[in-house]
């Protein structure tokens, strides 16, 4: 499965939330650990297309007054999200490993 | 915490479950808030506001749009099998409603289907030539400072000259018409023939009428050459070929038949039998014909012309006036073009060649269409709501098993559909008995092939869809929106009441109901004043025969005369120029000796011979009629030699008005004069007859005078018996011994004159017509919604008469809540048919008062119907046994 790299990013960050990924959180991370920032509503979508591949699954949480009253979502990976993250993963390392360090020095042009 | 945030921008929010797919918007909605209030803590709430509307906005992306419910949530095959089964169930549950429901409906779609083929009908006029939209007639309108008329027929020069000086004139083509009836023998057949023109040789390359034999390019092309329609082909011919034949014409001269022309379709202004080229005029008539003919005065010839594609005849229209200076026409003569496809419905000149019909006819039937339709739409709606009521449940179940309520509203929807269409059908099968009786009703042949009209089936169906989807909506609408608890709780569920708006749309229907039985009302009284009115002439018994200018000579009309007036059973014979049911057009100009006027005065003449006012019994309010006696009362012609002669005139009371004459014994006495050619003619005023109505009750009574003259063109003979065979056969024998080889042609005038209302008593017939079904229609909704309503009210009924009310207290207590309702509708008519009919009225000079009387009788049939049809409903569910309704409890 091929995953877009914000989501990646996205789908790293609802794994590194545990069981405490929902929108809002996921949004807080990613500015907390990024630097950028982005929209909510660009959260939204990587988050129900990855669902909808099956990457990511979903539950209802607590509702709060802050949130109208409405329900969170919460995210977690499913199997084939934890999968699809280790393959990129071993791709980039092994890309990483075929590059001579020395290329990659950053006074060599 | 701080004290409490305002929450966030409502608009937004709003904005937001608005697009929002429903199943995200609980996540999305709940996001935003709270990120708000974090947003607020952090940043303040100016900023955290404006972040939510960027969110928000930002957020309307494709993934989190809302979809058409049906794209994700297709109703089945199995729901709508559903949806028929109870459609059909109902529809059989309940078959005394869904028999009115249908009837009401079906009887609307035909009237409305009728309608509409009659429309078309006269829509259609003229439309079959190839170049329909780019042939115009050249109308001749007339005008002085007080007379105005617009002939349909032109002076015969006009085509040659418009065709010479416009070079966008592509043809101009003419049929001219030289006297009325013609007489043409082949053989042993000998006929007149009503429509007998001359026409160009390119006549057939302007109006491409089809052939059945010969050739349209060139058989109008010789002298002496004409061209039959089949059917009065048929007439001399039978049923051999007609073509190469001699007919002879008139007893002038022979023709060669060259061509023979399909009947013509009833949708033409034309009304063609014989076409003789006009190269044969000349044969015929000799030259000297052209004498008459070239003269601007007189309205020989129907002008067409043909324009290039794309060309906008008001541009030619604008050169008119200058042409007709350059070519020194009368000033009062200006020429007028109209498009051929106009001529049919906003064409009602002097001169046309058959009785067009009228615009606002076809308005007026359109309009009448639209509101027995409506009044049906409304019975349905009625109806379907005054049942829904008792379908709440089956609306509550389905809303608890997940019905949505748009699939409540297709569901409803399509159950009228389908009822409109089972009430079309119906429809389709009323509309086949009866189109053949409608079409020769309106004298049309309507009912050919009017099912493979590709665009009247897309009006059926699109008809069906209207009908059904208006009529369903109501319905629709409001059982679907009934609260599913409260239904199955069995607190009704259903919002407002449905009863006032049911009510109103009673009201509605029987408002248009009163409406058209006033107007009808008021068209057959007005039809009935028409007839028996005192026209001011004796019209019983009154024979007249025209072609008179066909006796030889004034021997033998005085020959005819005096044959005649032996007969014991005639009492006078007179001839004239015109009777009085003949329309009388263009003023002849006099001048009164002593009247100082600018303008001579413009009267219509009737040229008549002695004894005319005798056999018509017109009265004279002063002086005396024209006699013998006197041996001067006829002027003869001026002359060289005699350059002014005398003679006797007598003026009906609107000229000696027009004048200005004190009285009409002021005017006895006094002397107008008449331009002619070699001279002036004085006539002395000898009497003043009284007005009388020439043509219909349509037009005012204009200023006429009565002059003798010999060699006129009808005869007009009174019986004084009932033995009215033997005065024909006397008649007809006389004639032919004296006229003989052209056969009598006479008529009643009393025939005459029922002839010139035919037109407004098929109207009336129409209307009445119309205006019961509109009642019938109305009458059954309200039978329909009476007995709900009984039924509905049984236990409440039985719970009276246990107490002690009578079956008359029932009765009175059911009907009254529906015939009031009719008297308000009464209330509503009155005003709006007062209004219809004062205009209609205006179109006659002379017409009868709009009485309280006409009102209050329509208004107490509507009421009447009405109390029967709820009566009948009211005593049924009076009668009752109060027991049994009580105990099924």
């Amino acid at each position: 499965m091929k995953l877009g790299e914000f989501e990646e990013l996205v789908l790293l960050v609802v794994c590194l939330l545990g069981d405490g990924a929902y929108g809002v959180s996921v949004l807080q991370a990613i500015e907390q650990h990024t630097g950028r920032r982005v929209s909510i509503s660009a959260v939204h979508a990587a988050l129900y297309r990855m669902e909808r591949k099956g990457l990511l699954a979903s539950q209802l949480g607590e509702a709060t007054a802050q949130r109208a009253h409405r329900p969170r979502r919460y995210f977690v990976a499913t199997g084939a999200g934890k999968e699809t993250l280790r393959e990129t993963r071993d791709v980039r390392m092994r890309l990483w490993q075929l590059i001579p360090e020395a290329r990659l020095r950053l006074d060599v042009p | 915490m701080s004290a409490p945030l305002p929450p966030p921008p409502p608009r937004a929010d709003r904005f937001l479950a608005w697009f929002c797919d429903p199943d995200l918007l609980p996540d999305i909605q709940g996001d935003l808030h709270e990120l708000y209030h974090l947003r607020a803590e952090a940043e303040g709430e100016m900023r955290a506001r404006l972040r939510f509307w960027v969110d928000v906005v930002r957020s309307f992306r494709l993934y989190a749009l809302r979809r058409p419910y049906s794209s994700n949530r297709a109703i089945g095959p199995i729901m709508w099998k559903n949806y028929l089964v109870v459609a059909l169930r109902t529809l059989n549950k309940h078959r005394f409603y869904s028999a009115l429901n249908i009837a009401g409906l079906a009887i609307g779609l035909a009237v409305c289907l009728l309608i509409f083929l009659f429309v078309r009908d006269e829509r259609s006029y003229d439309t079959f030539f190839s170049a329909a939209d780019r042939i115009v007639r050249v109308n001749a309108v007339f005008q002085t400072q007080d007379t105005y008329s617009e002939e349909a027929r032109l002076a015969y020069p006009a085509a040659d000259l418009l065709a010479r000086d416009f070079p966008e004139v592509e043809e101009a083509t003419r049929l001219v018409q030289i006297g009325q009836n013609q007489l043409l023998v082949y053989e042993t057949e000998r006929h007149y023939e009503p429509s007998v023109f001359f026409a160009d040789s390119n006549f057939f390359a302007v109006f491409d009428f089809p052939f059945v034999a010969g050739n349209p390019a060139t058989a109008l092309q010789q002298p002496g050459s004409v061209v039959l329609t089949e059917s009065v082909a048929r007439k001399y011919f039978g049923d051999t070929d007609p073509i190469g034949a001699t007919i002879r014409y008139n007893d002038r001269a022979d023709l060669t038949v060259t061509g023979l022309l399909r009947d013509l379709p009833s949708n033409t202004h034309f009304t063609l039998g014989v076409l003789i080229s006009r190269t044969s005029v000349t044969s015929i008539f000799g030259a000297n014909i052209y004498q008459p003919l070239a003269q601007w005065g007189w309205p020989s010839t129907y002008t067409y012309l043909r324009l290039p594609e794309g060309y906008d005849w008001e541009l030619l229209q604008a050169k008119l006036p200058a042409f007709m200076d350059r070519n020194e026409a009368q000033d009062a003569l200006s020429l007028q073009l109209q498009p051929l496809t106009d001529l049919h419905l906003h064409s009602q000149r002097e001169l046309e060649m058959k009785a067009n019909g009228s615009a606002t006819q076809v308005y007026a039937f359109t309009a009448l269409a639209l509101l027995i339709l409506l009044i049906a739409c409304i019975n349905f709606m009625n109806l379907s709501t005054a049942r829904a009521t008792l379908r709440t449940r089956e609306v509550g179940m389905r809303k608890v098993v997940g019905a949505r309520r748009g699939q409540l509203i297709g569901q409803f929807l399509s159950e009228s559909v389908l009822t409109t269409a089972v009430a079309l059908l119906l429809a389709l099968g009323l509309v086949h008995v009866a189109l053949p009786a409608f079409s020769d009703f309106v004298g049309k042949d309507l009912a050919v092939g009017y099912l493979q009209d590709p665009w009247l089936l897309l009006t059926l169906a699109g008809l069906m869809l209207v009908v059904g989807l208006g009529a369903g909506s109501y319905p629709a609408f409001y059982l679907s929106a009934a609260q599913a608890l409260a239904v199955l709780r069995g607190q009704g569920g259903l919002g407002r009441s449905s009863g006032a708006v049911r009510k109103g749309l009673v009201v509605t229907q029987f408002a248009i109901s009163i409406i058209l039985v006033v107007v009808t009302g008021v068209v057959y009284l007005q039809m009935q004043y028409a007839f028996s009115m005192d026209a001011g002439y004796e019209r019983e018994q009154v024979i007249v025969v025209t072609g008179l200018n066909r006796v030889p000579d004034m021997d033998a009309y005085q020959t005819l005369r005096s044959e005649l007036e032996q007969h014991a059973g005639i009492a006078r014979v007179t001839a004239a120029q015109l009777m009085p049911t003949d329309r009388v057009f263009s003023g002849t100009a006099f001048r009164a000796l002593g009247v100082e006027s600018e303008e001579p005065f413009f009267f219509r003449v009737n040229q008549v011979d002695y004894d005319y006012f005798e056999t018509l019994d017109i009265d004279l309010v002063a002086g005396r009629s024209f006699s013998e006696d006197f041996g001067t009362d006829q002027a003869p012609l001026p002359s060289e030699e005699n350059p002014t002669t005398e003679g006797a005139i007598i003026l009906n009371e609107a000229a000696v008005e027009k004048v200005g004459w004190a009285s009409p014994e002021a005017a006895l006495g006094q002397v107008l004069t008449l331009g002619r050619q070699q001279g002036t003619v004085r006539y002395t005023v000898v009497g003043v007859a009284r007005d009388i109505h020439f043509a219909s009750l349509h037009s005012a009574i204009e200023p006429m005078a009565y002059y003798l003259t010999a060699g006129l063109s009808q005869l007009a003979v009174r019986a004084r018996t009932n033995d009215l065979n033997s005065v024909l056969t006397h008649l007809d024998e006389t004639w032919n011994a004296v006229v003989p080889g052209f056969p009598i042609t006479r008529t009643f005038l009393d025939d005459d004159f029922s002839a010139l209302y035919a037109q407004e008593a098929r109207t009336a017939q129409a209307l009445t017509l119309f205006a019961g079904f509109a009642l019938l229609v109305a009458c059954l909704g309200l039978l329909g919604l009476a007995a709900f309503t009984a039924e509905r009210r049984r236990k409440e009924i039985g719970v009276r008469k246990v107490m002690g009310a009578s079956a008359q207290d029932v009765v009175v207590l059911l009907s009254w809540d529906f015939t009031k309702l009719v008297l308000l509708a009464n209330l509503i008519a009155w005003p709006l048919a007062y209004l219809a009919a004062r205009r209609w009225l205006d179109a006659f000079a002379y017409h009868i008062d709009l009485g309280l009387g006409l009102f209050v009788g329509a208004g107490f049939v509507a009421f009447l119907l009405a109390a029967l049809t709820v009566g009948w409903q009211a005593f049924r569910a009076a009668q009752v046994n109060p027991a049994t309704v009580i105990r099924d409890a």
